[in-house]
């Protein structure tokens, strides 16, 4: 650092007010590649946004007309009622399971705590794949019910809005567990004591005091949860729900009108950001405050006689969202191996997903530091530049990502068209969010003294990122690694589409096997995926604080 | 100066993805190795067709002519997709389409190059494109599907348009409408009905609330099931149904004077303009229209033969039943056109 970097900034503002902005550019001491790498991912994340948005301000009057006389209405009721659905039932399946865990003397609840973790791995179109086999038309249900004699007709049908809605909240309910849980486990019980002194029953309380309480990690769940539903493409698809996912994939695939999908694709981005508005106005002013010395642990809610019917309960949706899943699989996958389909095609397919996901996982990662490092130790306004185009992917739906890649390779370099780079970097832009993350956090607890110290030894600020730095992030860096990892390896939409012809990988025969029936031929490579996601989960949960 | 090292360590990352991308690129190109007799080049097919379905018949070709094929099978539109963006600098030499519609459309783009061969020549016109850039090598029906336990003989419909009745109502299963075939199907609507026919019959449908399933193969299945009295389908899928043990049968519709016929499709190749490989592209698609290779077509997948006299599997002949009179190199002219259409119908 120079002298300069040592001023308080403010004299340095008041002196040259007129020239703040050229003096703070000459101040930012970043090392060169660092300031190319971070800038360069930072815009190539941003193009493809930009390009969707441009390309939809390019449709005609009669396009616009059309698709808001005949899809768009279909389409909006369709996303938001399910995404309604799943998030308040996924809701109440996670505060009911977050407070069996951490208010009451619910027998084996650590144990539980532990399970509810499997269903992060499980990814919604591997749910409903699951479900499919079982329930679905094709499925083994079906058969079983038949060699019985039973009526078929008793069976629910998966190809429902009710099927979807139960599958997609089995499927994201622990988002927001994981959120509610703590929030919960922190919590001090003197204000459910207060309660209680002013004569509110168990149920009183709960309602008008815990609930309140963990509004804001409820909310925040919620909102990831929603942003899931909205963003999904493989569970609705298989679901044979209408939503706008699988619309733009229409219009991509089987139209070849790019300026269609753009259209639609603006019109879901524009429902993410009602949803991200309205839960931070949700959140809104309210604030809670609570000082270390006042927690006290809250009162154990003795179940007595529920005791049995919770149970019950719990392992219900221990068997929907776990049990299930995992046993179709299981049950697929030896029917599978029975039939061989351990071939030199499925070798191919998990080889393609593997590869593609470390490489993508890899690519992600040092762009995602270099923007961390920016972040966390330069910041100004070319860190907020950087780091805002870099995080624009976030919260866009898959199936976005891939069109604005697609109009991108069409408009500035279409021989990379269907090559497996473009897709790659789509991988990357699309977790770089996740892993910046990461990065951040894990910068951040490196104190800055030891750079110092660093600096002092002679080492030149690049010097002390790789030789202090890098050494001293290294578990944060392998969680962000994971997580990307994990992102690739389920990823869906944009492989469908920007894949190079004939590149299948696993969640692509998942997503084609389920629909036409061949279970056994899906099932082992969803299992592995499983398998994947667990072992990068544990990876993740292992390097993180 | 360790930050000088940065560009080293990305040329460094981007050299290793270079080397494991171009490993797991290969991986799935699938080379059919052949028995090394001679040494006559090399051809690459992109082909839109199920590789179980074709391969046989490369490893034929490739026994016969000693040519070493290398094979890249994906969807049929992916693909026509790739060849359009590839434009001038072609990875690919011949195209195999499920559809005579995007084999068209991309000759009127000038992406397939004109085939003189007296062979190909001799395929009725009916079945090839006027220049010979691209030839059907079979034949497929559009066809009525039913599940025999669910609907009885009598009350059996005899015409597509019969599917908009509501004693029908959310008993009819088709594909999605990105599929060739039912975009294919709609078009020889337009032609033979016009445009306001081919409109009501798709409002119809929808307001029928007839389903449109991810791919034929899902439909079939789900007729196979019982889960819809009726689909419909290219014929060979319900030869495929019928093999799987499931209580399915078959109707050609619309056979009376007066009706529209069956609509027809080909499953056909074209030489890509600018082919690295012309002459052995050419050589291939000859083979194509040999009786060995179109009785695979008729075995493998039961298919109708277009070069007279290779006998059918269980599916009708060409000539045993009434057709749509559309020229198919129609289908691909007017792709835009019905695209519209559904479009503003607004089929799912």
């Amino acid at each position: 650092m120079n002298k300069a970097g040592y001023e308080p900034a403010g004299l340095g503002r008041v002196r040259t007010s007129n020239r703040t902005w050229p003096l703070s550019w000459n101040n930012i001491n970043i090392p060169m590649g660092i300031a190319i790498l971070s800038s360069g991912a930072g815009i190539l994340a941003f193009l493809p946004a930009a390009m969707v948005i441009f390309s939809a301000s390019n449709g005609t009057y009669e396009m616009y007309v059309r698709l808001i006389k005949t899809k768009v209405p279909v389409l909006f009721v369709n996303t938001l009622g399910l995404m309604v659905a799943v998030t308040v039932v996924a809701a109440i399946i996670a505060v009911f399971l977050a407070f069996i865990v951490s208010r009451t003397d619910f027998p084996g609840k650590r144990l539980l705590h532990f399970i509810l973790v499997i269903p992060l791995a499980i990814p919604p179109y591997i749910g409903s794949f699951a479900y499919i086999s079982l329930i679905g038309p094709a499925g083994a249900g079906p058969k079983i019910f038949k060699s019985l004699g039973w009526p078929v007709d008793y069976i629910p049908s998966v190809y429902s809005f009710g099927g979807a809605t139960l599958i997609l909240s089995l499927c994201t309910f622990p988002y927001i567990y994981l959120l509610v849980k703590p929030a919960l486990s922190a919590m001090t019980g003197r204000w459910e004591e207060v309660g209680r002194s002013c004569g509110y029953t168990s149920w009183q309380v709960f309602w008008k005091v815990t609930l309140p309480l963990v509004r804001p990690a409820l909310g925040a769940g919620c909102l990831l949860v929603g942003l899931y539903v909205l963003s999904d493409f493989g569970a609705v698809t298989m679901l044979r729900m209408q939503t706008f996912t699988g619309a733009i994939y229409l219009q991509l695939i089987g139209r070849y009108d790019k300026t269609a999908a753009s259209v639609l694709a603006l019109a879901l981005i524009a429902v993410t950001f009602l949803l991200i508005y309205f839960e931070q106005k949700m959140r809104g002013k309210s604030k809670y405050y609570q000082f270390g010395s006042s927690y006290t642990e809250a009162v154990e809610v003795v179940l007595g006689k529920w005791r049995y019917p919770v149970m019950a309960v719990v392992i219900t949706i221990l068997l929907l969202s776990v049990g299930i899943p995992m046993g179709m699989l299981l049950y697929w996958t030896a029917v599978g191996i029975g039939e061989g389909a351990l071939d030199p095609y499925f070798w191919g397919y998990a080889y393609n997903s593997i590869i593609s996901a470390v490489v993508a996982a890899t690519a992600t990662i040092i762009p995602a530091v270099a923007i961390a490092y920016v972040n966390t130790r330069h910041r100004g306004i070319f860190s907020s530049i950087v780091n805002g185009m870099a995080n624009s992917s976030y919260a866009l739906p898959g199936v976005v990502v891939a069109l604005g890649f697609i109009l991108l390779t069409n408009k500035i370099a279409p021989v990379f068209y269907g090559t497996i780079w473009v897709l790659l970097v789509a991988y990357a832009v699309r977790f770089l969010p996740q892993s910046i993350q990461a990065g951040n956090s894990a910068i951040e607890q490196v104190p800055p003294q030891l750079e110092e110290a660093g600096r002092l030894a002679g080492y030149s600020v690049a010097g002390v990122f790789y030789r202090v730095i890098i050494p001293l992030i290294r578990p944060g860096l392998l969680a962000g690694w994971a997580l990307a990892f994990l992102g690739v390896i389920k990823e869906l939409p944009v492989t469908l589409l920007l894949r190079p012809v004939g590149f299948d990988t696993l969640p692509v025969r998942v997503w084609i096997e389920a629909s036409e029936g061949f279970f056994y031929l899906g099932a082992p490579g969803a299992l592995l995926m499983v398998v994947l996601s667990l072992f990068s989960i544990t990876l993740i949960t292992n390097n993180r604080g | 100066m360790i930050f000088r090292k940065i560009p080293l360590l990305l040329a460094a990352t981007l050299f290793s993805a270079t080397i494991l991308i171009a490993g797991c690129g290969q991986s799935k190109q699938v080379p059919t190795e052949s028995s090394t007799k001679k040494d006559s080049g090399e051809l690459v097919i992109y082909s839109g067709r199920k590789e179980p379905l074709i391969k046989p018949v490369i490893e034929e070709f490739e026994k016969a002519t000693g040519v070493k094929v290398t094979l890249r099978s994906g969807g049929a539109s992916e693909l026509a997709n790739a060849i359009i963006e590839e434009g001038n600098t072609p990875k690919g030499d011949v195209f195999i389409a499920n559809d005579a519609g995007t084999l068209e459309n991309l000759r009127g783009k000038g992406l397939l190059a004109p085939n003189k061969s007296e062979i190909v020549a001799g395929i009725p016109l009916q079945y090839r494109s006027e220049d010979g850039s691209w030839v059907g090598v079979s034949g497929r029906a559009r066809v009525i599907m039913y599940n025999t336990n669910l609907v009885k003989e009598s009350e059996l419909p005899k015409s597509v348009f019969e599917l908009t009745d509501p004693k029908w109502k959310k008993q009819v299963a088709l594909s999605i409408s990105s599929n060739e075939s039912l975009i294919g199907h709609i078009t020889a609507i337009r032609h033979a009905k016009g445009e306001k026919e081919a409109e009501n019959w798709m409002k119809g449908l929808m307001a029928n609330q007839a389903q449109f399933l991810k791919g034929h193969t899902e439909v079939r299945k789900a007729v196979g099931s019982g889960e819809f009295k009726l689909g419909v389908v290219n014929h060979y899928y319900y030869h495929l149904e019928k093999k799987d043990g499931s209580p399915v049968a078959v109707i050609y519709p619309d056979q009376d004077p007066g009706q529209m016929g069956v609509p027809m499709n080909i499953a056909g190749a074209g030489i890509i303009k600018g082919a690295k490989n012309q002459e052995s592209a050419a050589k291939f698609i000859d083979f194509l229209l040999q009786p060995k290779a179109q009785e695979l077509f008729a075995k493998l997948n039961y298919e109708m033969p277009v070069v007279d006299g290779v006998p059918v599997n269980e599916a009708k002949a060409l000539k045993d039943f009434k057709k749509t009179d559309v020229n198919l190199q129609q289908l691909g002219q007017e792709l835009g056109k019905t695209i519209d259409l559904v479009e503003k119908v607004g089929l799912p």
